[in-house]
């Protein structure tokens, strides 16, 4: 496995053609709006390398018996998908974001599996293909970002029905060595942070659609690949002379970026789905599930941070002991613990694949995903209305750097006094971080569209639902026909 | 002196910091007791598995080891020691 220092130094060599603020990056590595999200990735490292964690962070490869990092691993039984939740929230109490590799694991344990049925169904030899790519991602410890959502245009067409054929990732041409694909993905977390990219087909396919039935995966800086950093709220806060108290989470934090894919080449040998449209909804189907269940982990270890602060404010505040703001921590606490009942639910149901992995209860992980579309908001209302309002009022760290200043900061902005005024400020503006700031970005819109919408959920959850049984009992109960 | 594994949970929700309670285990049973992380084949005196909370269920049956002492408290602590130490006591009677 690599360390921290040798993923660091790994993606030094990468040549990516990526853009922020209208200019090239030409150093994502040291690049200070970049760097906290890459130190978030570095913690899926680190912490591989620490006893501590090692029970959840590595595993034994079911493909070479050699240990690996959990985040490369296919899961073997129900315990290694409940080993993955809790790796999740172990990351997310280190980190307070979102540390990205997640997206990776999850596509390369949904395409394990669909490759292994398409194969089986078709006599393509994908599953072979895949198992290559995934050895080498296991001993090399790669990092691999998985891209599914496209663009996605006129969202009543399909792929084929789109007036700009590019608006879903799509096959342009065939060569007798492998395919050029043309397209766009968006919202990819922690493309910048990856060796490689595992590229799913986004929706269920149709005849007609075969071209946009793809899946592959190339390295990150393969020719024709431009990447345009996504914009955080007080993401230039990074970039002040003062950057410490103002950004909540000096360390860590998390990306997303808009991938463009103009006629880049893809070798037969790298090729994953190739025009089996029939195969393109189980791949969604099991991403999304895995995705979904991902959810009650990370985010639950972020909550887990976001509660602490929460706690801290009261107690620097002198409010801990009012009856309605431990009420309030108890909620907070209730709601982020129902999160985590999720996640490790979904994963005790889990059932093995015809390839030999283990694959969630579908129902469950759409489940757990429906109720994070809703109870970081309530974690983060209550966190804002237990911080009060200096959360977003409070000087600058300039001002309070400045010494004339400063006394008064000092003095008007005490609670209890024997908590040093600056602490109370730094815990105020994680606060703000976590629930208006760059960090909210991963805890709240993610939560609410990353691994789909509300929505798609809501389609999984009726289409899994098994109403028919449900009426059975009642009919039988009521004592009809 | 005794040979030891130390083994901890993934340390998911930790009601304690379990690394600082070995740091303890390791300071009180000095030079008594060596630790070291498990390795295969080697037969150890005593296994200690320091786990956050009472959740891991974990046995770690591939480590070979004639004791296991299970932390899974900040209070579990004396108690394991106390035992720890009657194995030394033993083992130095063994050896006179």
């Amino acid at each position: 496995m690599m360390t921290k220092e040798q993923y660091i130094e790994s993606l030094r060599k990468l040549n990516l053609n990526l853009y922020m603020f209208g200019k090239k990056v030409e150093d994502p590595v040291d690049n200070p709006v970049i760097r906290p999200s890459l130190n978030s990735f570095a913690a899926t490292y680190e912490l591989a390398e620490d006893p501590q964690y090692e029970d959840l962070m590595v595993a034994t490869s079911h493909l070479t018996g050699k240990k690996v990092n959990r985040f490369t691993h296919m899961h073997q039984s129900t315990d290694d998908l409940i080993k993955k939740v809790k790796m999740q929230r172990l990351l997310g109490q280190k980190t307070a974001a979102c540390f990205q590799r997640c997206v990776g694991m999850d596509a390369m344990n949904a395409v394990f599996s669909s490759t292994y049925e398409t194969d089986e169904a078709c006599g393509t030899k994908y599953h072979e293909n895949f198992l290559k790519f995934l050895q080498r991602v296991q001993d090399e410890d790669l990092a691999v970002d998985g891209a599914m959502t496209d663009v996605k245009g006129d969202r009543s067409l399909s792929p084929s029905q789109q007036a700009d054929p590019d608006l879903f990732v799509h096959v342009v041409e065939r060569t007798a060595d492998g395919v050029y694909v043309t397209g766009a993905k968006a919202h990819q977390t922690g493309f910048v942070n990856s060796h490689e990219v595992l590229v799913m087909p986004t929706i269920s396919m149709r005849e007609g659609d075969e071209d946009y039935a793809i899946s592959f995966a190339v390295p990150t800086d393969s020719k024709g690949i431009t990447l345009i950093y996504g914009r955080q709220s007080c993401d230039t806060r990074k970039l002040e002379e003062y950057n410490d108290i103002d950004v909540g989470n000096k360390v860590y934090g998390g990306h997303e970026v808009l991938v463009i894919f103009d006629r880049v080449f893809v070798p037969n040998d790298r090729i994953f789905l190739n025009g089996e449209v029939k195969f393109a909804g189980m791949i969604v189907e099991r991403f999304a599930g895995y995705h979904r269940q991902s959810y009650g982990g990370c985010k639950v270890g972020v909550g887990d941070v976001l509660i602490g602060a929460t706690a801290l404010a009261g107690d620097m505040a002198g409010s801990a002991k009012a009856s309605h703001v431990k009420d309030k921590l108890i909620e907070m606490v209730h709601l982020n613990e129902t999160l985590y009942c999720c996640g490790i639910a979904c994963s005790s149901q889990g059932t093995k694949t015809k390839a030999g992995n283990y694959l969630i209860d579908l129902l469950l992980a759409n489940v757990c995903k429906q109720n994070v579309t809703r109870f970081p908001y309530e974690i983060a209302r209550l966190a804002q209305d237990l911080a009060g309002g200096l959360m977003v009022t409070q000087p600058s760290e300039a001002d309070y750097r400045n010494p004339e200043l400063k006394p008064y900061i000092e003095k008007y902005l005490k609670g209890v006094a024997s908590v040093p005024t600056e602490d109370r400020m730094r815990v105020l503006r994680l606060i703000e971080n976590m629930t208006m700031g760059t960090a909210a970005v991963g805890y709240l819109p993610e939560s609410m569209h990353g691994a789909g919408s509300p929505q798609a959920q809501r389609i999984m959850i009726s289409r899994q639902a098994n109403m028919e049984m449900k009426k059975d009992l009642a009919r039988k109960i009521a004592r009809i026909g | 002196m005794l040979r030891a594994a130390i083994k901890f949970c993934g340390g998911c929700n930790p009601r304690y910091d379990r690394g600082a309670r070995y740091a303890d285990f390791q300071q009180r049973l000095a030079p008594s007791v060596t630790f070291e992380l498990p390795r295969e084949g080697v037969h150890y005196d005593f296994l200690l598995i320091i786990t956050g909370c009472h959740a891991c269920h974990y046995e770690y049956e591939e480590i070979e080891a004639e004791r296991r002492f299970y932390c899974t408290a900040y209070e579990d602590f004396e108690p394991i020691i106390r035992e720890i130490e009657q194995l030394i006591h033993l083992r130095e009677e063994t050896d006179k």
